[in-house]
């Protein structure tokens, strides 16, 4: 047996969320109170209490008026309820695609900070947008919370001492999973500000006012497709699946070539696949993500002469994906018509490339590399396995390499065991304590090595196999030892070289200029780096 | 293609400069070799920061890519003050032939370095696609896989061993194939990119087959799957290994040209009385 120093393991809520746990007598009050919605206690097991789950993973944030609580762009993944006082979420990401502005995300989570302090703080960011103003008991963000996006808006506290609880993700997924109460009334909110919200992102309905959009939202319908947790399910799919075969009759069919088409599909979250089928052989045409559209083109048409418009293609869920229905007439009134106005089309969805290399496109989402968004790739045809990248990345790490320079191939391309910092990263959905998380700024998924308690639960969900587990060694370089004689582990993973300038050093160490980091999503790219005939 | 014209263009242009420079100051009657020899020996340790920079991959000191673009055309542009430092001409004592060997053993094994790390990669990916039967992998993973073979033929092997069967396929694989699993082989005709020596086993496979029953013959049809699989994994262990081995040479003989270049500045200062 190994040398090694014994340690009691960390468990889940050795180090509290937040600055301090919450208060026993606040904690008594939320259970107390109809705070959480009819939520009941006897749901939940002895050994996770929700008196437990409410100290340990929620915290109670005390807000100034003009305090912004998240700004749009960042990627905070908490839900809220207001305890006490008011909060303004503006309509912000709304009104810059209603202005056709381009959205700035990441400047807006960068200068969040900024905004908080002097410069100029309360009256702008309570009046600087339109805004919903939420009351006492009011939940809000838990869109962003069930998928794992970026905030789509700013909220802003309304009043001097405004009172928040603050459900961190790992909270509130078991709040979700031990309370019906809870899950059904997050689910509700969650399908009904999808709707509304998705409307406005989307930039189709920039020309009408908000009240219509809001009668236009009631006639509009949220489904889901697919699993939130697709990622087991794939990862099962995938163990017998050779490479090259595809998997498109595994994935839950929206719609069939040739049905008819009631409504036009406006992707709210995840991703799907645009299917043509020629000879009872269905092949992959392109993808679609987050504000892509599907079935415009054919209810024009339909409008157009008097038919019925029928779906020229098929459409299948990618993982998991909640599409927003919008009924035939309101596409006629509304998108049609708008679009004449604004003297041009509906932009088509970015991921259907004509150009691009199909048999490219099928590798990419067989293998779910459409949730990429800092893949590393490497060019065959140029690299010379110098290991140079490895080096680097151990350089960077304490001698020890966060990828595996291997991986799934098509023509030149190798897609390598790095972490990609997925859009929709199910790594971090089981995560107990919250450890590996997004950089709210950056949006790359990184691992809190002091919460991190090695339960492998990120590396065994992530679907990609991308995340290791490795031996934590004590100070002395020996290996910290449990006492049941296991030894301490931890997730260890691509974090692109947080905290170091540069960017990624594997990248910067390629001789060749063999490997790069791109979001795969640009098939443009991706296809550019395919030798031509 | 743009970046290989300019770059060209610059180092050209650094070439003529250094011409007009020496033939200046030759005008002015001095000694030019004193000058051109300063700005090679400076141009030669300007081509050692590219070992700097790998020696620590993870700093930010820009991309190794163009690390090495600098230090192939500073290579070029070291080539020509070479020649011009030396007046075209062979050395005449045994030190300065020893330095002369050496740089130029440095050039050309950086050359085809170079031709080899721009030309294998794109060169194995094409065979892959068009007759490989192994999946394209890296140099490291060779040996597992190679061991992996050899199991799976050994325990092919193994299964037609009973006492009532007959042993000449067995034998076969121990006079003939047994080595071939084993190790790398046929190394020189992966460098020619011959497919001769497969098709003699593959031969000799088929001689097998008309001798055997049924049963050995399946065996044998699939230890001629296996014989191609190693036989792609040598080609790649060979290919691969080239792209290695370059390096062996370029970087022994750099630290050796270094120590004789001091060394022959020390003599030059020892045996002259400096800038005239």
């Amino acid at each position: 047996m190994a040398q090694g120093n014994l340690v009691r393991r960390p468990q889940r809520w050795d180090a509290a969320f937040g600055r301090e746990r919450i208060h026993a007598d606040w904690v008594k009050l939320i259970l107390s109170s109809r705070i959480l919605g009819d939520i009941d206690a006897a749901d939940f097991p002895d050994d996770l209490s929700l008196a437990d789950i409410i100290t340990n993973d929620c915290a109670i944030r005390w807000c100034s008026r003009g305090e912004i609580v998240y700004a749009a762009g960042s990627y905070q993944t908490s839900i809220f309820v207001v305890l006490n006082g008011g909060v303004r979420v503006s309509d912000e990401a709304g009104t810059e695609a209603a202005t056709g502005q381009t959205v700035m995300p990441k400047l807006n989570a960068w200068l969040s900070p900024l905004l908080q302090g002097k410069f100029g703080r309360a009256e702008t960011n309570v009046t600087r947008f339109p805004t919903v103003r939420l009351g006492r008991y009011e939940m809000f963000g838990e869109v962003e919370a069930m998928t794992r996006t970026p905030r789509s808006n700013t909220a802003v506290a309304d009043v001097d001492r405004t009172a928040l609880l603050e459900i961190t993700w790992p909270g509130a997924r078991e709040l979700l999973h031990w309370s019906d109460a809870f899950r059904y009334s997050v689910e509700e909110l969650y399908r009904a500000r999808s709707v509304e919200v998705g409307l406005k992102e989307s930039g189709l309905f920039a020309h009408v006012d908000p009240e219509t959009l809001v009668a236009i939202a009631q006639q509009c319908s949220f489904e889901r497709h697919g699993s939130f947790d697709w990622s087991h399910l794939y990862q099962r799919e995938n163990a017998g699946r050779q490479q090259g075969e595809q998997v498109i009759g595994q994935e839950p069919l929206i719609i069939e070539q040739g049905h008819y088409l009631e409504d036009m599909f406006l992707i709210r979250a995840g991703f799907a696949r645009v299917t043509e089928t020629v000879h009872d052989n269905e092949s992959s045409v392109g993808f679609l993500e987050s504000g892509d559209v599907f079935g415009l083109t054919e209810i024009e048409e339909g409008l157009l002469f008097g038919s019925h418009p029928q779906a020229a293609r098929g459409l299948r869920s990618v993982g998991y994906t909640d599409l927003i229905r919008i009924p035939e007439h309101i596409v006629g009134r509304f998108i049609l018509s708008g679009s004449k106005r604004r003297g041009g089309g509906v932009a088509s969805a970015p991921g259907q490339v004509s150009h691009a290399d199909l048999s490219l496109l099928d590798f990419v989402v067989d293998n779910r590399f459409i949730n990429a968004t800092n893949a590393m790739v490497i060019d065959t045809t140029r690299c010379v396995g110098c290991d140079d990248c490895v080096r680097a990345c151990a350089a960077a790490h304490d001698g020890i390499p966060r990828f595996v320079r291997t991986g799934r191939t098509h023509a030149n391309l190798m897609v390598t065991s790095a972490c990609m910092h997925c859009t929709d990263p199910v790594c971090l959905i089981d995560c107990p304590t919250g450890a590996i998380h997004r950089d709210v700024f950056s949006g790359s998924v990184v691992i809190d090595d002091d919460t991190c308690i090695g339960c492998a639960t990120c590396s065994s969900a992530c679907p990609y196999n991308n995340i290791q587990m490795r031996e934590v060694t004590g100070p002395d370089g020996a290996i910290l030892i449990d006492e049941d004689g296991s030894t301490h582990l931890k997730a260890t993973k691509c974090d692109l070289c947080a905290g170091q300038s540069g960017g990624p050093a594997c990248q910067r160490a390629c001789p060749h200029d063999a490997l790069t980091r791109i979001d795969i999503r640009d098939l443009d790219i991706l296809s550019d780096q395919q030798p031509r005939v | 293609m743009f970046g290989v014209a300019r770059n060209t263009m610059v180092t050209l242009g650094a070439i003529v400069a250094v011409y007009w420079l020496i033939s200046f100051y030759s005008t002015a009657l001095r000694d030019p070799r004193f000058l051109d020899g300063w700005i090679l020996t400076a141009a030669m340790f300007g081509q050692l920061l590219f070992h700097v920079r790998k020696k620590f991959p993870a700093s930010p000191l820009g991309r190794v890519s163009i690390w090495l673009k600098m230090h192939i055309y500073l290579g070029y542009f070291v080539v020509a003050v070479f020649l011009l430092h030396t007046s075209f001409s062979f050395p005449e004592t045994t030190l300065e032939w020893a330095l002369w060997i050496m740089f130029a053993l440095v050039v050309v094994s950086g050359l085809v370095g170079q031709y080899l790390t721009s030309s294998i990669p794109g060169k194995l990916q094409q065979q892959h696609a068009e007759q490989m039967t192994f999946e394209q992998m890296t140099f490291e993973q060779i040996p597992t896989a190679r061991l992996n073979l050899f199991r799976e033929v050994n325990a092919l092997v193994l299964d037609t061993v009973t006492p009532e069967g007959s042993s000449e396929v067995s034998d076969f694989y121990v006079n003939r194939l047994r080595g071939y699993f084993r190790r790398p082989q046929n190394l020189r005709a992966h460098l020619r990119g011959s497919r001769r020596p497969l098709e003699r086993i593959n031969g000799e496979i088929s001689d097998l087959e008309r001798r055997v029953n049924a049963p050995d013959r399946e065996t044998l049809s699939s230890i001629r799957k296996l014989v191609t699989a190693k036989y792609d994994l040598d080609h790649q262990y060979t290919v691969q290994g080239l792209l290695h081995s370059w390096l062996f040479v370029h970087v022994p003989a750099t630290y050796s040209l270094i120590v004789l270049s001091i060394l022959h500045v020390a003599v030059v200062y020892a045996y002259s009385s400096g800038v005239q």
